[in-house]
């Protein structure tokens, strides 16, 4: 008897839901429900004297500290610095990575001569990379933004090889039968094909770009929002370190979006299943 | 005219795929070639595109031989295989690509006049039925104005309707611009509302086992007695000459349902 009565909400609700869409459920604004609750029950619970926020800071704190970095101008300092080591990186990579990948991806024999070697390279830890690096381009920039370049390669080589090795006979067989040239058919064919899983790679690679900026900054930086990490850890500002933790955050959202935002002309013919939701 | 030579087609594994296949089409006729799957009639179809290459043999159109895709050859494939990020008329004009752009414009427009998709060229291909991806799908092919039109069982995933109004929508356009037409399907239904010539085709290797004149006028109508006559002349024929083959077998009643 209950047992039927669950059965019929659990399985009335969703069509109900699909029936009739509740504006409130459908805002991209949802997504800040769990993480505001729980800041919310976190700052409660510091407010009652329940912990100190000596180990994991209090929201209240972690403002404090963002409010106090941003007064003296040094938040933006940081920001714009690792924003641009960031982007700078990203970019070289990403180009890098694209046209090797293109190459590996139409030309059999490169495929087979670096392919191997580079899946291997691929499977290097970033922290790895650090020392060498350091020892080829020195302790300043260059070798910053090449080890985020490099960590940002890997995934972009990689999306557009499997990208182009994916890419259905079927439709080649249209360009063929069309005798495009293999310069037009690449064109015309390939690169629409593989934009898709193209801004995919992007993204991933814009992701590991933010993992490896960390990794570059601990390497002995002066600014950077990898610097205010371990300016934190060593000074002891835990509300320091998750204000930086929070920046990252936010700027690995923020830039993902911009991505996908500048990307989006390109795929609006794609029949996604997602925008049927 | 459009020659195959003594054409065999063996794959790296050994198959054989098609064995010493010779047969000439002339322009005005519709020739469709019938047989149980993998009896080699795709191969056959493939090889005449410049898809693919003869193992041995020669295929010429025009004493031109085809070594690669033709500009006066054109397929349709089995599925509409439409490049999903071109709008429709893209999609149609994407044969065209040596022309200036309003030149292109014009032709594609009048090629979904052609196939009745008049005002479908701003869609998506995602946004269109089977039937009508289909039709986009033949106007692309006849764009480019091409004197051998190939079909590779070009109907075979729609519903009987759709089919029916395709077959005689292509019919159509064929009267009004004599070309080859070779169909390859399984129906032996389409072939008689279709063709002019149906071959017969024996699987492994692949061979022409029959090949069987259509003495019948177009328009064709499929409920008129002579249709049915012929059509009872030649099952009985298949029958006679390959009585081993499925599609001999294949009774009208079962082609409606698959």
């Amino acid at each position: 008897m209950t047992d039927t009565q669950v059965l019929s909400t659990a399985a009335g609700s969703p069509a109900a839901a699909s029936a009739a869409p509740n504006p409130l459920l459908q805002s991209p604004m949802l997504g800040l429900v769990v993480p505001v609750a729980l800041a919310g029950l976190w700052e409660t619970l510091f407010q009652f004297g329940f912990t100190t926020g000596r180990t994991l800071p209090a929201p209240s704190q972690i403002a404090q500290a963002l409010l106090t970095l941003s007064e003296n101008g040094d938040l933006a300092r940081h920001v714009s610095v690792s924003l641009m080591r960031v982007l700078v990186g990203f970019l070289a990579g990403a180009i890098v990575g694209s046209c090797v990948g293109a190459i590996a991806g139409y030309v059999v024999l490169v495929r087979r001569l670096i392919d191997p070697a580079l899946q291997g390279l691929r499977a290097v830890p970033s922290i790895a990379w650090v020392p060498l690096f350091i020892l080829w381009f020195g302790i300043f920039e260059t070798s910053k933004i090449m080890l985020i370049a490099t960590g940002v390669f890997f995934p972009v080589y990689l999306g557009v090889l499997e990208g182009i090795t994916a890419v259905d006979r079927k439709v080649v067989e249209v360009g063929r039968i069309f005798r495009l040239s293999p310069l037009a058919l690449a064109r015309r064919v390939l690169l629409p094909s593989i934009l898709p899983s193209y801004v995919v790679a992007l993204r991933t690679g814009l992701g590991l770009g933010w993992m490896f900026v960390v990794a570059a900054e601990f390497m002995g930086a002066a600014e950077g929002i990898g610097y205010l990490l371990i300016d934190g850890q060593q000074l002891g500002k835990p509300e320091q370190i998750v204000a930086a933790i929070a920046v990252f955050a936010v700027l690995g959202k923020a830039t993902d979006w911009a991505l996908v935002l500048m990307t989006a002309p390109f795929l609006r013919w794609q029949d996604r299943f997602a925008e049927r939701l | 005219m459009l020659k195959v030579c003594n054409v065999s087609k063996s794959y790296e594994n050994g198959t054989e795929a098609l064995s010493n296949v010779s047969f000439s089409v002339r322009p005005g006729e519709i020739l469709a070639i019938v047989g149980s799957s993998g009896c080699g009639k795709s191969t056959l179809l493939r090889l005449i595109s410049g898809l693919d290459q003869a193992s041995r043999g020669s295929i010429t159109l025009d004493n031109d031989a085809i070594a690669g895709p033709h500009p006066q050859v054109g397929l349709i494939f089995q599925e509409p295989r439409l490049l999903p990020w071109l709008r429709v008329a893209d999609n149609v004009a994407f044969g065209l690509h040596a022309l200036p752009a309003e030149y292109r414009r014009v032709r594609a427009q009048r090629a979904l006049q052609l196939v009745g998709l008049a005002g479908l060229g701003s869609r998506w291909p995602r946004q269109l039925s089977g039937g009508q991806a289909q039709r986009v799908a033949i106007a692309r092919a006849l764009v480019t104005e091409p004197s051998v039109l190939l079909l590779d069982e070009p109907f075979a995933a729609l519903d009987a309707f759709t089919r029916r109004d395709l077959q005689d929508h292509l019919q159509r356009i064929w009267a009004d611009q004599p070309t080859i037409l070779i169909l390859v399907t399984h129906d032996l239904e389409e072939a008689i509302r279709l063709a002019s010539r149906v071959f017969v085709m024996n699987s492994s290797p692949g061979t022409i086992g029959a090949d069987l004149r259509v003495p019948l006028a177009y328009p064709r109508d499929s409920l008129s007695p002579a249709f049915e006559q012929e059509k009872r002349r030649l099952h009985a024929e298949l029958a006679k000459r390959i009585d081993r083959m499925r599609v001999a077998a294949q009774s009208p009643a079962v082609d409606q349902t698959g």
